[in-house]
């Protein structure tokens, strides 16, 4: 059985979390299994490597694709005002 | 001086020197505090975080730097006020200005025990009785008074008073008890007075919190729970709150998987405090992770009374709703959360998701065009509209869509056998095989079961 979409939804904050993404600044959604998260990514200080942005979108989508249920992880996050990166 | 003196008060209790230690937390802390100061120049409560760590460390020049600078940001910055006050009265100087008043609107439950402390330290200061100056005849937050109470006791080296007053604390408080026990100050024994004493050794002031709270999410986010729970337990100490304690133990019992516990500790956190929202929704949010549906949407529900203006409680209730199967009042959250914010991406696409599932493809297709409006697509979203306009006998846009499905991402199997569907509508049968053939080849996993597809090709 597939798991519901709120469950997911939550899994999907909780992993963020762990990531150290600040939600702030970050649209989060599920729907029917496909998770989209979209804005902002910032990382909250005291991260204890440095941030690299494409190590950390992949191992966001890993993270987020390996959660019960998912399937489809849809990222989009902002570089700059006005521009986009998927 | 170290921020951090747990360690030191336990080795202190049992037979050792009191060792100061110099953890890289701190350092770890200065270091992002100062890359996100010049990142956000403009961010006051940077520089008052700074402040804080320099002043835990005796670094009084510093601390006044970086609270003089937090004010020239933003001059009405009350905490930042109280701070710089500190920073002179823990030099044994007096400011001679009165604290501005505060506005109505911004005097707190805080505020009024950063005026406390600094009452006692003032009165340390002038030579009077600090202790005296920290009571409230009120006797709001007792259990702050006596615990603020046994640490200028302890400083005076008057270590009855200081025992009066941790037994009072933990009489109060079961926390209190419990970190006073982790500690080594009680049960009362003749190494009491010397793990006391490095716990006196620590920033007493309730404007510190914030610092200890910080130092122990880097703890934590680095995988050393011990170290995060000694900050926390000095962030309890200094400002005794019993909720926001049980909310970072519920962290820590996360990171360490044990989900179990951390419904627990929210539990108490939703008791201490019922009308803390933050306790609310994280509990919602673990109940909803764990698939406890109805103790989520409790929570949720509670946390939606509490703070009517937030959209994404309403979105939770939303999912919550959908996947109890009760379509109608999913749609009215979602319809919620877009009242409070009509620029919330997440139920504008979970309302259109769900018109299009419950037979409503023309409601689900104008929520899209929403969503597509506000710049953002997905090849399962695309999908979705590809079909309602399938479903409406739009063949043309159907084909639009699933087409630009298919360009947004190439392997999403289900923008193919829709797109095969399409084509075969429109008669034409070798673009159609051609689209199946291609769905049959990226199929596989959960995608092609989640959509209900059957072999197309056989449909041809």
């Amino acid at each position: 059985m597939t798991a519901p979409d709120f469950a997911i939804q939550a899994r999907v904050r909780r992993t963020l979390a762990r990531r150290w993404i600040q939600a702030e600044g970050l649209d989060v959604g599920t729907t029917d299994g496909v998770v989209f998260v979209k804005g902002w990514l910032e990382v909250e200080p005291g991260h204890p490597v440095p941030f690299d942005r494409e190590r950390l979108i992949r191992g966001i989508r890993s993270d987020l694709s390996a959660i019960a249920g998912v399937v489809d992880v849809v990222l989009e996050f902002h570089r700059e005002p006005g521009e986009s990166e998927r | 001086m170290t921020t951090n003196g747990i360690a030191s008060a336990q080795a202190k209790a049992s037979d050792g020197p009191c060792v100061g230690l110099w953890l890289d937390g701190e350092r770890v802390a200065v270091r992002a505090l100062e890359e996100q100061a010049q990142r956000y120049p403009q961010h006051a409560d940077i520089r008052f975080r700074l402040g804080l760590l320099c002043l835990a460390r005796a670094e009084y020049a510093g601390a006044g730097a970086e609270f003089e600078e937090a004010l020239g940001i933003h001059p009405g910055y009350r905490a930042a006020l109280y701070a710089l006050r500190l920073t002179g009265l823990m030099q044994g100087t007096v400011a001679r200005d009165p604290l501005p008043e505060a506005p109505e609107s911004v005097g707190t439950r805080d505020e009024a025990l950063w005026a406390r402390a600094d009452r006692a330290y003032r009165a340390q200061v002038e030579g009077g009785d600090p202790v005296d100056a920290l009571f409230d005849p009120e006797g709001t937050d007792p259990i702050f008074y006596h615990h603020y109470a046994a640490v200028f006791a302890t400083r005076k080296g008057d270590f009855a008073a200081a025992r009066r007053h941790w037994n009072a604390a933990a009489a109060l408080s079961d926390t209190s008890r419990a970190v006073l026990e982790r500690l080594g100050v009680l049960p009362w024994t003749e190494a009491s007075p010397a793990a006391g004493a490095c716990i006196a050794g620590w920033l007493w002031s309730p404007l510190a919190v914030g610092l200890y709270e910080y130092l122990g999410r880097i703890y934590s986010r680095n995988g050393l729970i011990d170290e995060a729970r000694d900050c926390f337990v000095q962030a309890y100490l200094i400002l005794p709150r019993e909720a926001s304690h049980a909310m970072h133990l519920a962290d820590l019992a996360l990171a360490a998987g044990e989900e179990e516990r951390a419904i627990l500790l929210l539990n108490r956190a939703v008791e201490a405090e019922p009308t803390l929202v933050e306790a609310r929704i994280a509990l919602g949010l673990e109940c909803a992770a764990q698939d406890r549906a109805e103790e989520a949407r409790v929570q949720f529900e509670a946390a939606a009374s509490l703070a009517p203006g937030f959209a994404d409680v309403r979105y939770n209730l939303g999912l919550l709703s959908d996947g109890a199967g009760n379509a109608e009042a999913a749609a009215v959250q979602f319809r919620r959360a877009l009242q409070i914010n009509p620029g919330y991406l997440p139920a504008r696409q979970s309302l259109a998701a769900l018109f299009c599932r419950t037979g409503r493809p023309e409601e689900g297709l104008l929520e899209y065009e929403r969503v597509l409006r506000q710049g953002f697509q997905s090849a399962d979203m695309l999908v979705k509209m590809g079909r309602a306009a399938l479903e409406l006998n739009r063949t043309e846009e159907a084909l639009q869509y699933l087409e630009r499905a298919s360009f947004v991402n190439p392997e999403y199997a289900p923008s193919y056998f829709y797109l095969g569907q399409a084509y075969k509508a429109k008669g034409l049968r070798n673009k159609a095989r051609a689209a199946w053939r291609k769905h049959l080849e990226r199929q596989g996993g959960g995608n092609t079961l989640r959509h209900g597809l059957t072999k197309p090709l056989d449909a041809a």
